[in-house]
């Protein structure tokens, strides 16, 4: 055999060799495997549970992943997800479509609580606002598109920035502050809001541009933003964001973050979710800056 | 339009008789100084002069040529300028990126995997995904690209069907990313899958989009490259290697399979390579066939050299520095440039490679 | 010569052998272009099919109203306009800056750089092509834009604000709200088809014989008056060629529009508005879609409007230099 048949040998064998290999190889070495999608207000929550979980059980496998509630639901009902992380409610016609596409009802979670903070650059010297202004400011057709109509002090057009549309931050910022119609319809958002991939996104936006106001959970605060405080009506006295204030209600944007699944979890996600909901898990979430249930 | 050339006798005499600097002289210069006399075309010229006002210098640079020369120059100079416009500003921000990225860059960090979310660790994970996913698409790509070269330079004739291939060819490249993507979902995830799951009845560990579909659109994005590169290979060879071949009664494809493909095998594996560096850095075709951001991948042993499934989500270079660019709080900034200098790294590695293999082979040509 | 001789076996080679299929194999993989493009044709209707009739395609053109996840008891708004806006003023930017600059390098490389200086060139030119969407959207998010940002910001009552807010450089008298915006994504767009546009229009200045130059030599042109009286006219077609295919090139970008751009849904005003385009919106919300829904549907019609805007853009450029072969040939 001449050397250049040997060599064209040697590399298809070794080609057949690594394929084979790499086919068979063990890679799914763990016992059980959990598919987490959803939130991405929840993302790091999300991997740092699926990281602690590691420890605590070396055979179960967590992958979690964000992409907004949406993208959640959607894995939910085309069943490439086992748990959707949700921050915010379930929708009914979510609800039904799960039903319809998986047959299995789903299922509910509450695993902790958030408070969405209105974050401004530093250099905004305003330090409180109300719902009312709020609505005007982020609804369509609301009157409010410069900061000296909330504030003299401050002056040049309100930048606004917030998350994408399927994000569950957005719907449930949208169903709170937007308000209603008149014919009691839910307002959507003002055109123009810059749509921004992720919850960090926001903040680190908010933190270079001068004019800029968003919205974002507590969790995601840096030493590079500040937060208003929010009141429910004008005048009275606001509230920032915490722990204390989220659980009991006083603040005016606060939520809780779910966990849904369709139908009864299988053996190893109940552990997961049960561990989520022990001490152990609720220490994560109040390291993450979230609010624990209790 | 210029106004006709003037003869000798017609130019007006030249205002500044200095002639340009120039250190063996011009002509004139010259002539002037070996005192021969000028005019064997008949017209009289004046006996020149250095350095006096009014002197008739024929070949002197009248004004107009003067401005044309330095129009030249000034175009010529504004030409490299925008040259260096383009590249030096990106030297530049390369430079910035590699020395920003500086204090993480390390054989560990090639190494380890990924930690709390990108913000610790290396970036092995991505790297071995990027070049499964290569080798993946390399392996549908390459021989049905090749075939079909072949096909188009050695078989085909003159005719629509030849014309028809080579406008789906252009068109096929000039496809967005993105949409490659959209039927990569469309084709691959939602049709090709399902009938795989259903034919081998696969039910608990269903193939879901992973390295096998994100290979395929990646392999149907770089077709038209393999095409083009592999055509202009085979055109290369003279048609007398072809003649002779034949002419010692050998059929078609022993041509080919002989002479043909071994002397174009240069230009082939250069296509190879431009794929290979194409398929690393693409992102947008890959979003919704297969990849994910994070998945857990064993911190040792032979399931850390092997760790992907073909139809399981695979971490990719591309789409870590996509997420850890502006989704991750906290991100500290030297991750987000290690990531970006190591796939810069490795697409101009990949690339100098094909360069240097291209210039090295063509200069091995015997003919 | 009495009897037959023997004749003697021919040795088996497998390659001979397996002669007949490979050359079917071949022929069908010569197809494997055409079923390429036609099954992405197929496969890009049949997601979209069930949409193309209900959607108001009048709506999807004219109005900016892009809400594809209303609130429960809304209806959804797929008004696609503001997002064309964006794929073309973004294009235009990036084509303003690439045009001039790709053309004046390939015109130095190809007229007037020498020996080393034009194979280095080259060299570089080849490299720069090679680098990632991805990357380049990386560097208009960390570098570019912190430094757009810094250029176009001012005090109020300033001169420069007085300036940027007249020739609507900005929007807000303080400057460009954020880095990534419609600049800075249209100038990673144009160093993104600059190398494009260098390689073809270099062919394209290669492709007019030396005869017309050494005829402008003859002349007495000099090298720059050559490009400008008798190249650039002879090449017409192919440069232009180049630039639309660098056009196209720039509509179809994805990754780096997506993180260079802000992604703000919205007509700009100003230079610095952030903005969005087509290409960005697919790939942010593709994700998040069920499969079957209607605005999944959407996305792939968004898709379809990408693909045969790109299509005729190559046709169109096709047809240009078809013309050229003919003419050069007369």
């Amino acid at each position: 055999m001449s050397k250049q048949n040997r060599l064209r040998r040697g590399i298809l064998l070794g080609a057949v060799i690594a394929t084979s290999t790499s086919l068979l190889a063990p890679t799914r070495t763990f016992a059980a495997e959990i598919r987490v999608k959803g939130s991405d207000t929840m993302v790091q929550l999300a991997t740092a549970w699926a990281e602690a979980y590691r420890k605590v059980k070396k055979d179960v496998l967590v992958n979690a992943n964000g992409g907004g509630t949406g993208t959640g639901m959607a894995a939910l009902q085309n069943d490439t997800t086992d748990i959707c992380n949700a921050s915010r409610e379930i929708k009914k016609e979510e609800a039904e479509k799960t039903k319809s596409h998986t047959g299995k009802e789903v299922k509910e979670f509450v695993v902790a609580y958030d408070a969405l903070a209105v974050y401004v650059n530093p250099n905004n010297p305003i330090t409180e606002i109300s719902v009312p202004e709020l609505t005007e400011i982020w609804a369509e057709g609301g009157a409010t598109t410069t900061w000296d109509q909330v504030n003299p002090a401050m002056r040049g057009k309100i930048v606004l920035v917030g998350r994408q549309n399927n994000s569950g931050t957005y719907d449930y910022f949208r169903e709170h502050i937007c308000g209603k119609t008149s014919d009691k319809k839910q307002r959507e958002f003002r055109s123009g809001i810059s749509e921004l991939n992720g919850s960090s996104e926001v903040v680190e936006n908010v933190a270079k541009t001068r004019l800029a106001m968003g919205y974002s959970g507590m969790g995601y605060k840096t030493d590079k933003v500040k937060w208003l405080k929010v009141s429910n009506k004008k005048g009275e006295h606001g509230v920032e964001p915490g722990t204390d204030v989220a659980r009991s209600g006083k603040y005016p944007i606060a939520r809780k973050l779910y966990l849904y699944t369709a139908g009864e979890p299988r053996p190893e996600v109940k552990a997961y979710i049960d561990w989520i909901l022990s001490p152990a898990g609720q220490k994560i979430v109040e390291q993450e800056g979230f609010v624990p249930l209790n | 339009m210029n106004p006709p050339p003037q003869t000798p006798a017609q130019r007006p005499a030249p205002r500044d008789p200095a002639p340009e600097t120039d250190v063996l002289g011009t002509p004139e210069t010259r002539l002037r100084t070996a005192g021969a006399p000028l005019g064997s075309t008949g017209a009289s010229v004046p006996a020149p002069a250095a350095g006096v006002a009014g002197a008739d210098n024929p070949f002197a640079a009248t004004p107009f040529e003067r401005t044309k020369r330095r129009r030249l120059k000034w175009n010529r100079w504004m030409m490299f300028g925008f040259c260096i416009i383009l590249i030096v500003p990106l030297v530049a921000i390369l430079a910035d990126i590699f020395i920003k990225a500086a204090p993480v860059l390390s054989l560990d960090y090639l190494w380890a995997n990924p930690e709390n979310k990108g913000k610790g660790g290396g970036i092995w994970a991505p790297l071995v995904g990027t070049f499964y996913l290569v080798i993946g698409s390399l392996f549908f790509v390459a021989p049905i690209g090749i075939l079909a070269a072949i096909y188009l330079n050695e078989y085909a004739k003159e005719g629509w069907l030849n014309r028809t291939i080579g406008i789906t060819v252009t068109s096929l490249a000039g496809v967005p990313s993105i949409v490659h993507g959209l039927f990569g979902l469309g084709a691959f995830v939602l049709t090709m899958l399902p009938a795989i799951n259903g034919a081998l009845g696969l039910t608990s560990h269903k193939l879901e989009a992973g390295l096998l579909t994100a290979s395929l659109t990646i392999a149907v994005m770089n077709l038209p490259v393999v095409i083009t590169s592999t055509r202009e290979a085979l055109g290369a060879v003279p048609q007398a290697f072809r003649e002779a071949c034949w002419n010692l009664g050998a059929t078609r494809w022993q041509t080919i399979r002989t002479i043909v493909l071994p002397n174009s095998f240069s230009g082939i594996l250069t296509g190879i390579i431009l794929v290979v560096s194409r398929a690393a850095g693409e992102t947008a075709p890959i979003l919704f066939t297969g990849v994910t951001f994070f998945k857990f991948v064993a911190d040792e042993g032979l399931a850390k050299i092997f760790p992907y499934h073909p139809g399981e989500p695979f971490m990719a270079m591309s789409m870590h520095l996509n997420i850890i660019s502006n989704q991750i709080s906290r991100m500290p900034e030297n991750m987000k440039y290690g990531s970006a200098a190591v796939l810069i790294a490795l697409i101009l590695f990949i690339n100098s490679f094909a360069i240097v293999l291209r210039v090295w082979l063509r200069g091995r040509k015997r003919w | 010569m009495s009897g037959t001789k023997a004749t003697p076996k021919k040795a088996f080679n497998f390659f001979d052998a397996v002669e007949k299929p490979t050359e079917w194999l071949i022929r069908l993989c010569g197809w494997s272009s055409i079923i390429g493009i036609a099954a992405i044709f197929l496969f890009i209707f049949k997601e979209a099919a069930p949409m193309v009739p209900r959607l108001d395609w009048f709506h999807l053109f004219t109005s900016s109203r892009w809400i594809p996840n209303p609130a429960p008891g809304n209806e959804a708004s797929f008004g696609a306009l503001a997002l064309l806006v964006g794929t073309f003023t973004t294009t235009f930017i990036g084509l303003v800056v690439a045009v001039p600059v790709g053309l004046g390098a390939a015109i130095y490389i190809s007229e007037f750089a020498t020996g080393k200086m034009k194979e280095t060139l080259k060299i570089v030119i080849e490299l720069l092509a090679a680098i990632p969407s991805i990357v380049w959207g990386f560097i208009g998010l960390m570098v570019l834009g912190p430094l757009v940002s810094q250029i176009f910001s001012a005090e109020p009552e300033s001169v420069w604000s007085h300036i940027m807010v007249t020739l609507h450089l900005a929007s807000s008298d303080t400057g460009a709200a954020q880095g990534t915006n419609l600049l800075t994504g249209g100038v990673i767009l144009a160093l993104m088809s600059v190398p494009l546009i260098v390689s073809l229009s270099e062919d394209a200045l290669r492709a007019v014989p030396d005869t017309f130059r050494e005829a402008a030599l003859a002349l007495g042109a000099n090298p720059w008056e050559t490009v400008r009286r008798v190249l650039l006219p002879a090449a017409r077609n192919g440069l232009l060629a180049a630039c639309m295919l660098g056009m196209g090139r720039a509509v179809g970008e994805t990754m780096a529009v997506l993180l260079a751009t802000g992604h703000s849904n919205r007509i700009p005003l100003a230079l610095t508005d952030p903005v969005r385009t087509l290409t960005a919106t697919i790939a942010a919300e593709m994700g998040e879609t069920v499969h079957g829904d209607d605005h999944y549907r959407v996305l792939f019609i968004l898709g379809i409007v990408l693909f045969v805007i790109t299509c005729g853009i190559n046709v169109a450029s096709d047809f240009i230099v078809k013309g050229v072969k003919k003419a050069n040939q007369a």
